[in-house]
């Protein structure tokens, strides 16, 4: 599968990235070479190799329930690029 | 001579025998970063009064009398994506240009605890993805031995700054080599360790099954007190071991007579330099003198791990970066009218152009129709290359290899070319895939007179075996230092 326009457009909007139409074609360009060159691993015989998410054997870690001071929320705050009283502030969610 | 060309060792003695106090080795550094930081471009951030504030802390621990840590008083620059509370924190990203992070990562607060003294913070590839340090919204890192070629990368800022003198030691991150490619292009030591062995706990995450901190130091002694202090088990990464740590100084000087060590036949095959191989090959002849037993050893799978490896680090990239929305921190488009062009024009903006690409790539292996064939099947020839070390270490103690085909290229040779630059991580990406240990030691210069690195691996855990036989190298083949005509004119 080569990386055309349209399926930059696709994964461009599933990842909400905007790409400018003048982006577009070099994106094209680069991704057509990557994921080209990654496809290669569809042709490797993995037997019945099974997925390995990750190194060690990854379990859920449970501590005591012990109240323990958070983050100041003003500290947290601070941060945002936009707030008002003490909440982010964005754009109208629900259109009118 | 100037007193910030000394190890953690020497330099700590000399704060011992009061031969120089914290303070005004903190200001002896500070004015090295002043002076070489405009042609390195290692520092994104310099923390001057802090630095001083925090060396007076550690004068008077010194003073104490109270049994302390090697690293009291000692400098350290530390990578822009490891979080310092209350200091920028910026991934080298525009996302985060003005990010202060309300926490510190383990790895800051143990080094802190133990009198470590920050001077600032250090210049990487953006988000940590690329293997020159020339993705950055700070603009490139610069190789002290040549400025005119990268440091590597992706933690090129410490690298550079260990070589430059501006730090005594540092820490970097390494996904797939982002420690140890720098290490080897400037000419310092550089470990990535076991996969859980030190804390992720703030670490701003690439790809979190592959991701660790390590340090980055002028000798392998320095690179031992470094992982003494930021090893363990840490409650707040869930991904820690909670195993006992060694103890990287006991034995350290116990050479390698008998150890087994395995080439990689699959690597040794591969296309590099004339200079990284006949360099890398003396380093492990010299091994073999000091009595090692050196066998070529086949890892038949590690020929697939660079697109396994892309596949599964931007797989797991695009997920931990959907978290940068623009509205609680980060950077935040003026243009957006709505919701959707905020999440849309904020990432567009504030990511660079390999980070998207990363994304991209990794949205693409993830979306339906591609994920069996793509991502899981990235996750099976893992499992692959993960038997193959298990395998190769049931008659193997280490295994050498180079850590990357050339040496210091120019800046911007690679950069039109990301799928060149990727290619380059051969060496590299499958001890990240495995989990496994692997260490950068200098074995020497190539012709350029550009630093050589190789590489050691070894089984889980094995940190203080790396680091026994990564002395031997440094001892056979000398510590690299850049010579004063370079180093006077950085």
């Amino acid at each position: 599968m080569s990386a055309d326009k349209k399926l930059i457009r696709r994964i461009a909007d599933l990842s909400n990235i905007h790409i400018d139409d003048d982006e577009l074609e070099g994106f094209a360009g680069d991704m057509d070479a990557i994921i080209g060159y990654m496809e290669q691993i569809k042709n490797i015989d993995t037997g019945d190799a099974k997925p390995m998410e990750h190194v060690l054997p990854v379990h859920n870690v449970f501590r005591d329930d012990i109240p323990e001071d958070s983050f100041e929320r003003e500290k947290l705050i601070e941060n945002a690029p936009s707030a008002e009283d003490g909440c982010f502030k964005v754009p109208a969610v629900v259109e009118q | 001579m100037s007193i910030c060309n000394k190890t953690i060792k020497e330099t700590a003695a000399l704060l011992r025998s009061r031969k120089i106090g914290a303070v005004e080795l903190a200001r002896e550094y500070l004015k090295e970063i002043e002076e070489k930081n405009p042609s390195v471009n290692a520092y994104v951030t310099v923390c001057h009064e802090k630095a001083v504030k925090a060396a007076e802390e550690a004068q008077k621990l010194l003073d104490s009398g109270e049994e302390i840590s090697l690293l009291c008083g000692i400098p350290m620059g530390v990578k822009d994506n490891i979080c310092t509370k209350g200091i920028n924190t910026t991934c080298a990203s525009r996302m985060l240009e003005n990010y202060k992070p309300p926490y510190s990562a383990t790895v800051y607060e143990r080094l802190e605890k133990e009198g470590a003294v920050l001077l600032g913070k250090l210049n990487m590839d953006e988000f940590a993805m690329g293997g020159s340090s020339e993705h950055t919204v700070f603009g490139p890192v610069r190789n002290p031995w040549n400025t005119e070629c990268v440091a590597g990368g992706s933690s090129g800022g410490s690298a550079a700054s260990v070589a430059a003198n501006m730090t005594t030691f540092s820490l970097g991150s390494d996904t797939g080599g982002s420690v140890r490619q720098p290490a080897s292009f400037c000419g310092v030591v550089g470990l990535k360790p076991t996969y859980g062995r030190v804390s992720r706990y703030g670490l701003i995450a690439f790809a979190s099954s592959l991701d660790q901190i390590g340090p980055l130091t002028r000798d392998i002694y320095d690179c031992a007190i470094v992982m003494n202090a930021i090893s363990g088990y840490d409650s707040r990464d869930s991904t820690s071991v909670n195993i006992p740590c060694d103890d990287y100084l006991q034995d350290i000087d116990a050479g390698v007579e008998n150890l087994k060590i395995g080439l990689p036949s699959e690597f040794f095959d591969t296309a590099m330099d004339d200079d990284v191989r006949e360099k890398v090959l003396s380093a492990v002849q010299r091994l073999e003198e000091r009595g090692a037993v050196i066998k070529e050893v086949s890892l038949p799978s590690v020929s697939y791990s660079v697109p396994a490896y892309y596949l599964i680090s931007s797989s797991e990239a695009s997920s931990n970066l959907a978290r940068y929305d623009g509205i609680r921190y980060g950077y935040r488009s003026e243009k957006a009218e709505n919701i959707s062009q905020l999440y849309k024009l904020s990432r567009s903006e504030g990511f660079g152009r390999e980070v998207k690409r990363r994304i991209l790539t990794g949205t693409y292996a993830l979306s339906s129709g591609y994920h069996d064939e793509l991502y899981i099947k990235a996750l099976k020839v893992r499992r692959l290359i993960a038997d193959d070390f298990n395998r190769a270490f049931e008659n193997f103690d280490l295994i050498a290899a180079p850590v990357y085909p050339v040496t210091a290229f120019r800046i911007g040779e690679r950069a039109g070319d990301p799928l060149k630059m990727y290619l380059g991580d051969i060496f590299t990406v499958s001890a990240n895939l495995a989990g496994i240990p692997a260490l950068s030691v200098p074995c020497g210069l190539d012709k350029k007179g550009l630093p050589v690195g190789l590489q050691l691996m070894g089984k889980p855990f094995s940190e203080k075996l790396l680091l026994r036989a990564g002395l031997v190298v440094e001892q056979e083949t000398g510590r690299l230092s850049i010579p004063c005509e370079i180093q006077e004119h950085i």
